[in-house]
């Protein structure tokens, strides 16, 4: 089961990379041509807005089997776009508050540590300045660095470090001593370690550290005045604790803690008021952790009860920024499956929309006077790029062309649509459909998101475009406990999965079989993550999928009670135990109906994926294929929950393509052969 | 025979940045050996294209690893100066060689990053530099020097010939038997466009590129080439070739040009080529006279001759008008830029701010100039001035914990040595600093100093070993005898088969003007010399009981042994001819035929790696001399060749992080030794 804030993060995994040549002009894209898509990211605009630094992540060739990244710059008119910094581990780019010099993380070409030298010497920081010359290293933390920001005055960076192994402790797991206490100390289901603050003069270097406690801190952020520091922590690692986090501030000069809130709801994303009199952060609730969109919340810095600030927003709050007048707050977020950028004033509430539309991407950064923000946007024809957002009109301006093939491709008509579920609840969906389509029944393939707690944004769906290119029309149902469409759809599955989530999916596709665009007889499901939950559970309900590719799945929630993510489940799902409750769980488990399962299906797993255990997939596999039901089961060495390989990328969604052009329309179809890289299509990704 | 080594101090240009570990601490002009350990040089100047902003190298010391980084400051002084590059973990040599790109928007350098050397391009406007990718085919090219084209689109630079496949086998293989004097591999000229980035061979695998320089309107480049391996052992073997950029099978050599010859520069129209080779005169190899010809081939016309100075240096810049050439230079104790008209008047001297000034650079419209401000008795800065002569703006003085004036001055002095000529030398006083040595009847210790060479000179720049010296409470003489240069080609020539000869008794004759004119204790008198000055220490230690200890650096000490064991020989053939014609000149120029007679104490320092003045020379007479009964000590340094030694005695930053210290260790040492005991102390 998915963590309720992760499946957006794995959607965007999902779009994949840059075609190596481009396809005969108006073709539509192919598997190699998603693979090799070029990503931008995390852009920063520097304070006066004038220029963004962005990262640009291109695949390496092809038998590196990794992507490396770079970080560019470019000016706010879209011109002069170059790299900036050279190394693929540099990260974290920011501009110091006046805008002359630029921090990161880096690992570049350290010098094995004598005393560890197989421990990572992790990255350190450094800084470059904006008018030329090359960049300085500024920290030497061993063990390195994880987290920084600049401190008001631009002469001090503060920065969290993971506490560094003893020589004991070094010792200990060198002799074989290295017996794991699971969830003692900074321990949870693997080894750990807590961290600190600490500051480092950006000058000349010494380090100071800051906090002493046994503690882990997530979020942090300076005082306008660089007394104190704002942060959110936990001083436990147990998996599915998250709502253990709470906000505090620390004093710098003794390390002093004052903690803010009291609650069991997980909170982030903290930060202060300009004058530094108010703290503001982004949590669901101020009790118990409810199922229910993030919020944003103040409380004064001095103490007291916080306050619901953006009560009269239902979607989902990404970033916020504070104007500098400390009135109102900018924010960006997902409201309805569509992106959006607002104005939120403090003392009304009232929401004022700067923007919002079939679009899809955060503010990443504003500029000093919050005039300008900075973005990656992509819309359903449109892939990602770095945008300029105008805080005041909503305009955009393109800074970014990454994949300029992408415009010579045939791409899939998009359009929402809508229907009523059993119980009368209103369900909309995104269709993907040929380029070329007019009218008659297509294959339809149902995708599942994954969350549940996520959605199917307006977004550029790669996959999406190369299932429509081999003529599929694909839906995508925002089910109930989607997240952007308010509390009250998010809930929509309390106690109720496989439930009314389920009947939100069949009747969509009962519509489009009703209006002539779906052939009845050659349906097929996928689903990743909670969608391979909700796709095992379907083909355990009807045999009307002729195929069906799960990935990532839970199939018993009681066996994956303990061993993956099971806060969400045992809170809101089901509701309860497995001891207490275990008729819930059994009946809520497609593995009490796997007996039923008639559709040819393909599972995939991660070996290392903690969040569903793979155990899971081998029950499912084993049950279909005990029956004989047409089953095929692929594991992927090292891959976590959302996969990061380029080759397994790309296997994967070749065998999921054979798989459901095979059992749903009878085509035998297969991949074609990754065409050779030439040097042009290497120097195209170097540019 | 060492060849023209000059004083070291000489080639060094200095000024520092503050070292990490030196932080909190003050320097006093009273230098100590661990001292000289932090000090750093700044060198190499480039002013940008517009005029209005200088890049140079500045050198951190031995105690930081001395790295060396490039530096920035605005002409004017308004933008200070900052560092500009900065090495990262395991790269210990730094980054060196800026150049500014035509159009000032990046500057070019050359750093070891990784595996080999390549040349980085620094954007102005913000980023990380990024290394131009030089390859041969698939094989990575180390650059050692560069040009930008004027019209920005070509980089042009010397590399040696990859080595094939089965020469890399071979390496592995251990199947790496060496015919000597062959080179596979030969230094060639090599083109770079910046728009298509694809690299192109210019000269040929068959010979060595020398040196080349930029049409001013970029179609062609101008090479010198000549034999490889040890072809020029056999003598001048240059030919200077026009070679086209776009097409390297296109080119022509240019008739009338010397073998000798070693710089080539165009004039501004490019109709004519300045050149540097060996004078008209009958002068040492390497005493150089700058020549103007047509580009098509033609008699070249000899510019400096005619006024009997030389060129010193190997730069040449014509003049934006093209009315003259100039050239780096020295003249007796000074170092300055001389300009040379093409036609009709004399040359004149360019600079007079302070006495010695090197390290000239100018831009293209020659808008204004930087050199390094040298004088005896203050830390040299890098300076702007919009002519070559003005006093100008101090741009930086690094070692900022060492005062910047306040230093002991030398003053320039003079005698009479046989045939009545005159010679001159630089006088240090002692110091009064703590600790020196004690002054007996109002008299001082004294060290007599011989340059290299001998084609070579002291002249008036910082010396921090000198200072160091002085500290000790000894005076300095460091004496320019003939065979020196800057004082005419009859002086420079006057050492023809008579080293140890007459250029000795010029010595003698220091010493004697030293006794004579200044509180100077004849009890206590100490020698060193490095190279041709370690040789003229071999010389002392064999014809004279004068001195109370003597040091000598990497001296030649036995001809024939030299003279078949050294580098190349072409240079001192012409001083005693061949070992084997002439057995006996080359007995009676070696100091091993003096040994004799040798009673003084004497100190060897010796680079283990020195392929100049090979270890065997110095072994040669620590056997002689202990045999002989008398105190001698030799001291070995591994790994190091025979300019760096020196350097690192000398003070200079040096990556050796302890033998310019230990050497010098071993100097105080030796003379205090000895002058107490000659005081009987």
């Amino acid at each position: 089961m998915t963590r309720r804030d992760s499946p957006l993060g794995f959607l965007l995994v999902a779009l994949l990379l840059v075609a190596v040549p481009r396809p005969a002009r108006g073709a539509p894209p192919s598997l190699d041509d998603i693979v090799d898509l070029v990503q931008v990211s995390l852009p920063q605009i520097a304070p006066d807005g004038s220029r963004i630094l962005y990262t640009r992540t291109t695949l390496a060739p092809w038998k590196e089997n990794t992507r490396v990244s770079q970080i560019w710059i470019v000016r706010a008119d879209g011109s002069d776009r170059h790299a900036f910094l050279n190394d693929n581990k540099d990260r974290d780019v920011r501009w110091s508050p006046d805008g002359s010099r630029v921090a990161f993380l880096a690992e570049r070409d350290q010098p094995k540590s004598r005393t560890a030298p197989d421990a990572d010497q992790g990255a350190q920081l450094y800084v470059i300045r904006a008018d030329g010359g090359e960049a300085r290293q500024v920290t030497h933390h061993e063990g390195g660095i994880s987290r920084y920001e600049w401190a008001a005055d631009g002469a001090h960076l503060f920065f969290v470090a993971d506490n560094p192994e003893t020589d004991a402790e070094r010792a200990a797991r060198r002799a074989g001593d290295d017996a794991i206490y699971v969830d003692e100390g900074p321990n949870g289901q693997g080894p750990g370690r807590f961290n600190s603050l600490w500051m480092v003069d950006v000058a000349d270097g010494p380090e100071r550290r800051i906090t002493r406690e046994p503690m882990f801190i997530e979020d942090f952020m300076p005082s306008p005045d660089g007394r104190r520091i704002a942060i959110t922590f936990r001083t436990e690692n147990t998996r599915n604790g998250s709502y253990h986090t709470e906000v505090a501030l620390i004093d710098v000069a003794d390390g002093s803690r004052q903690t803010l809130t009291h609650n069991e709801a997980p909170e982030h994303a903290v930060s202060w008021s300009p004058d530094g009199r108010t703290i503001a952060y982004l949590a669901p609730d101020n009790g118990d952790w409810d199922l229910a969109e993030d919020k944003l919340w103040t409380v004064p810095a001095s103490g007291g009860t916080p306050h619901l600030v953006s009560s009269t927003f239902g979607g989902d709050i990404g970033r916020y920024f504070w104007a500098p007048d400390g009135q109102t707050v900018v924010f960006s977020g997902v409201d309805r499956a569509r992106g959006g950028v607002y104005r939120l004033d403090l003392a009304s509430g009232r929401v004022a929309t700067i923007a919002h539309g079939d679009w899809s991407g955060e503010l990443d950064s504003v500029s000093r006077s919050r005039l300008a923000g900075a973005g990656v946007r992509s819309a359903p024809n449109a892939a990602p790029d770095v945008q300029l957002v105008d805080l005041k009109t909503g305009a955009t301006t393109a800074l970014s062309d990454a994949n300029p093939q992408v415009r010579g491709w045939t791409l899939a008509q998009f359009r929402a649509v809508s229907w009523k579920s059993r119980d009368g609840r209103p369900i909309e969906g995104m269709l993907w459909l040929p380029a070329d389509y007019h009218s008659g029944r297509l294959p339809l393939l149902l995708s599942v998101h994954g969350g549940p707690a996520g959605v199917w944004a307006t977004a550029f769906r790669p996959i999406d475009e190369v299932y429509s290119g081999l003529g599929w029309a694909v839906l995508e149902p925002i089910v109930r406990g989607t997240t952007s469409f308010g509390d009250q759809l998010l809930d929509g599955n309390m106690k109720d999965i496989g439930g009314g989530d389920y009947e939100d999916l069949m009747t969509g596709v009962d519509a489009l079989v009703a209006q002539g665009i779906a052939d009845p007889d050659h349906l097929a499901i996928r689903g990743w993550s909670y969608g391979g939950v909700l796709g095992g559970w379907t083909i355990t309900q009807t045999g009307r999928f002729k195929a069906a590719s799960l990935g990532a799945m839970v199939t018993d929630w009681r066996s994956e009670y303990a061993m993956g993510f099971n806060f969400d489940v045992s809170r809101w799902y089901i509701g309860g135990t497995p001891w207490d409750h275990p008729d819930a769980y059994l009946r809520q488990s497609s593995y009490t109906h796997v007996a039923q399962v008639t559709t040819p299906t393909i599972l995939f797993h991660g070996e290392r994926d903690t969040t569903d255990t793979i155990g899971q997939s081998m029950m499912f596999y084993q049950a279909l294929r005990d029956r004989q039901v047409p089953v095929r089961f692929i594991r992927f060495p090292r891959e976590p929950h959302g996969f990061t390989e380029p080759h397994h990328q790309r296997i994967r969604d070749a065998e999921e393509v054979a798989w459901l052009m095979k059992y749903a329309r009878g085509i035998n179809w297969k991949a074609p052969d990754r065409p050779l890289e030439t040097t042009t299509s290497t120097a195209r990704r170097e540019q | 025979m060492p060849k023209s080594v000059l004083c070291p101090s000489l080639l060094l240009l200095v000024i520092g940045i503050t070292p990490a570990a030196a932080q909190g601490t003050t320097y006093t002009t009273c230098v100590n050996n661990e001292q000289l350990r932090h000090y750093q040089t700044v060198s190499d100047p480039q002013l940008s294209p517009d005029g209005t902003r200088v890049v140079w190298v500045q050198q951190e010391s031995t105690a930081d690893g001395a790295a060396s980084h490039l530096w920035m400051a605005s002409s004017d002084g308004s933008a200070p100066a900052r560092q500009l590059t900065f090495s990262s973990g395991s790269d210990r040599s730094g980054e060196s060689s800026p150049q500014w790109v035509p159009d000032g928007s990046a500057i070019l350098f050359i750093a070891r990053r990784g595996d080999a050397r390549q040349i980085f391009r620094l954007p102005l406007a913000g980023g990380d530099a990024a290394p131009i990718k030089l390859q041969a085919g698939t094989d990575d090219l180390s650059p050692r020097s560069f040009e930008v084209s004027p019209n920005g689109q070509w980089l042009a630079f010397t590399a040696s010939q990859p080595q094939t496949p089965q020469q890399k086998k071979d390496q592995k293989d251990k199947r790496d038997a060496v015919i000597v004097g062959q080179d596979e591999n030969p230094s060639r000229v090599w083109v770079y466009s910046f728009a298509k980035r694809t690299v192109a061979a210019l000269t040929p695998s068959t010979t060595e590129a020398r040196a080349f320089a930029w049409n001013p309107d970029s179609s062609t480049l101008a090479v010198i080439t000549g034999g490889v391996g040890d072809a020029s052992d056999l003598g001048p073997d240059s030919t200077l070739e026009i070679r086209d950029v776009a097409d390297p099978n296109q080119f022509r050599v240019v008739d009338g040009v010397p073998r000798t010859a070693g710089a080539v520069a165009f004039s501004p129209d490019g109709r004519q080529l300045a050149i540097t080779a060996q004078s008209g005169y009958d002068d040492p190899p390497g005493v150089s006279d700058v020549y103007v010809l047509p580009t098509s081939g033609g008699t070249p016309a000899n510019l400096t001759g005619p006024s009997d100075v030389t060129a010193a240096g190997r730069s040449l810049v014509w003049a934006k008008d093209g009315t003259g050439v100039y050239v780096q230079t020295q003249q007796h104790t000074r170092d300055a830029l001389l300009k040379l008209p093409v036609k009709g008047s004399a040359p004149s001297w360019q600079a007079a701010a302070t006495s010695a000034v090197s390290g000239f650079h100018t831009n293209r419209e020659q808008t204004g100039w930087v050199f390094i401000a040298q004088a005896t008795a203050r830390l040299p800065p890098v300076v702007y001035a919009s002519t070559p002569g003005a006093t100008g703006t101090v741009l930086s003085r690094a070692n900022a914990d060492w005062p910047a004036n306040g230093w002991r001055g030398a003053t320039t002095v003079s005698w009479k040595g046989p045939d009545d000529l005159t010679i001159e030398g630089l006088y240090f006083a002692p110091s009064t600093c703590a600790g020196g040595a004690p002054v007996l009847d109002g008299k001082s210790p004294m060290i007599l100093m011989a340059h290299g060479g001998p084609t070579g000179a002291f002249t008036e720049t910082f010396s921090p070993f000198v200072q160091w010296l002085t500290t000790q409470g000894w005076a300095v003489l460091e004496v320019n005898p003939r065979g020196s240069t800057g004082y005419g080609h009859a002086f420079t020539a006057a050492d023809r088969n008579d080293l140890g000869g007459k250029d000795f008794e010029d010595e003698m004759a220091g010493l004697d003007w030293a006794l004579a004119h200044r509180p100077v204790d004849s009890r206590r008198l100490g020698m060193y010399g490095y190279s041709y000055g370690g040789e003229m220490a071999g010389f002392i230690e064999g014809k004279t009981d004068r001195f109370a200890a003597i040091v000598s650096g990497a001296p030649v000490i036995d001809q024939y042994s030299e003279y078949g064991t050294e580098d190349g020989s072409w240079y001192d053939r012409w001083f005693f001819g061949q070992p084997w014609q002439r057995a006996a000149d080359a007995w009676r120029q070696s100091p091993l035929s003096y040994a004799r007679n040798a009673k003084t104490p004497l100190l060897l320092l010796q680079g283990e790696s020195d392929t100049t003045d090979p270890m065997g020379q110095s072994l040669e007479e620590y056997r002689a001399l202990r045999q002989q009964g008398v105190p001698v000590r030799l001291v070995t340094f591994p790994r190091e060749n025979h300019g760096p030694l020196s350097g690192g005695i000398s003070g200079e930053p040096r990556s050796e992080p302890w033998h310019g210290f230990q050497a010098r260790s071993e100097i105080l040492d030796w003379f205090q030794k000895y002058f107490r005991k000659a005081v009987g102390q």
